[in-house]
């Protein structure tokens, strides 16, 4: 374990410092194109995702949970449960414009973590509020949308050469968040609604940890 | 002759059966002559804002006194050992079986460790329940303190017509989210070796 964890810890430590990457102007047609993919990185319509959670926490201790997360893109509304593998709620969450928590088992009863949680499913599943400031592609070639999302942080949306994408969050300029997607042998609704099978969080700082969250169903829902 | 022979076959093994479960006494009584079990099982976690329980699928083994192997296989492998008072849960990923270095819930290792008094009939073992035996039979499990009573309501325990055998537990957070686990394949006192609740293979 401490193989794995330390290589893991000291790649947080390192791109913790990372600072948001400069983007070449493209011409305005392929600007609307990629504007166009990088809106098509989050869900459209009301869903229902079941992810199977490996989390990695600064004490190097490892949990698995199960988590169940309806949201509403449209609403900004989230629902959120957390359980154990054996099928214990240990979280029960909602977010309508504030969080109101429905039931928490310590550690996961505190305001704090109910915040965390509701802003990392904010950024992985919502489309980034606030106005897209720069369109272009990287030195590497991706292509990269920002937005503006409050005076602080800007949120990057990237899309790679293979179709899949990355989201990376900047605080003062400084990386805090990174969701990567992987898409596999996806079903047709997946591959369909550009749902990944898989995604890894990595949440930057004093009190960083990483996050593995594997598809176990995603449900489109009625209005 | 034959038919008369299978009738008095039949009521007396109805006369055995009948009698198991009308005391909790005489539960742990018939419980106490189980060594080992071993089950396959099917969990069903029921939510409000699920249209279909989440179905998870798997085997257990137990051995008495207080071993346990909790093994899950669809729709993750995951396998938990209780052994001489020892907790460990470990999952397996994309590079083989990790350890869950954070499995400190302790409702959770409650629940578990009660699942070691239940498969020897001591449902009134644990400082944290009462047990009632309703008719059913089934036995309704409920915490003694109000903290704990937040976290799980109460749990069911529906009893099999062939004594020592539990057919379903419910575990219920509240009205609406609930655990249903139901056991199959059934087979009693089974020599089990040791390793399996010690080593992950």
């Amino acid at each position: 374990m401490r193989h794995v964890c330390i290589p893991l810890l000291l790649f947080m430590l390192t791109v913790s410092c990372s600072t948001s990457p400069i983007i070449s102007p493209v011409k305005s047609l392929e600007l609307t194109k990629i504007q166009n993919k990088c809106n098509g990185v989050f869900p459209i319509g009301k869903w229902l995702f079941i992810h199977f959670i490996e989390a990695t926490l600064p004490s190097e201790k490892k949990a698995f949970m199960m988590g169940v997360t309806q949201i509403n893109p449209e609403k900004k509304t989230i629902h959120c449960i957390m359980m154990t593998i054996e099928g214990l709620v240990v979280f029960d969450g909602l977010y309508d414009g504030k969080i109101v928590i429905n039931r928490g088992i310590p550690p996961f009863a505190s305001d704090n973590f109910a915040k965390g949680l509701i802003s990392d499913l904010q950024l992985i599943f919502f489309h980034p509020e606030g106005r897209c400031i720069e369109t272009g592609v990287s030195d590497t070639g991706e292509w990269i949308c920002r937005y503006q999302t409050d005076e602080a942080s800007t949120v990057d949306v990237v899309i790679h050469f293979d179709n899949s994408w990355t989201i990376r969050r900047y605080s003062y300029h400084r990386l805090r968040r990174t969701i990567q997607a992987y898409f596999g042998q996806d079903s047709d609704l997946l591959h369909k609604n550009n749902i990944p099978e898989r995604m890894e969080l990595i949440a930057r700082g004093g009190h960083g940890y990483f996050l593995n969250l594997k598809l176990v169903k995603a449900e489109p829902l009625a209005e | 002759m034959a038919r008369s022979l299978s009738i008095i076959i039949l009521l007396i093994a109805s006369y055995l059966c009948l009698g198991w479960a009308d005391t909790l006494v005489g539960i742990q009584d018939k419980a106490g002559e189980i060594k080992s079990v071993t089950a396959n099982f099917i969990q069903e976690k029921h939510l409000k804002i699920l249209s279909k329980p989440l179905i998870s699928k798997g085997t257990f083994y137990y051995q008495a006194p207080q071993s346990l192997r909790w093994e899950y296989t669809s729709p993750f492998q995951s396998i938990l050992l209780i052994h001489n008072g020892n907790i460990k849960r470990y999952i397996k990923g994309r590079y083989g079986f990790k350890q869950d270095t954070a499995i400190e819930l302790q409702a959770m290792q409650v629940v578990l460790q009660e699942i070691t008094l239940w498969l020897r009939g001591r449902f009134n073992d644990n400082p944290n329940f009462n047990a009632v035996l309703e008719s059913g039979p089934k036995i309704v499990l409920t915490p003694k303190e109000k903290s704990f009573a937040a976290i799980i309501q109460r749990i069911e325990l529906m009893l099999s017509k062939q004594p020592g055998i539990i057919e379903t537990v419910r575990i219920y957070e509240n009205d609406t989210s609930y655990t249903k686990f139901m056991f199959n394949n059934v087979r009693l006192n089974k020599p089990l070796q040791d390793s399996i609740f010690q080593e992950v293979r």
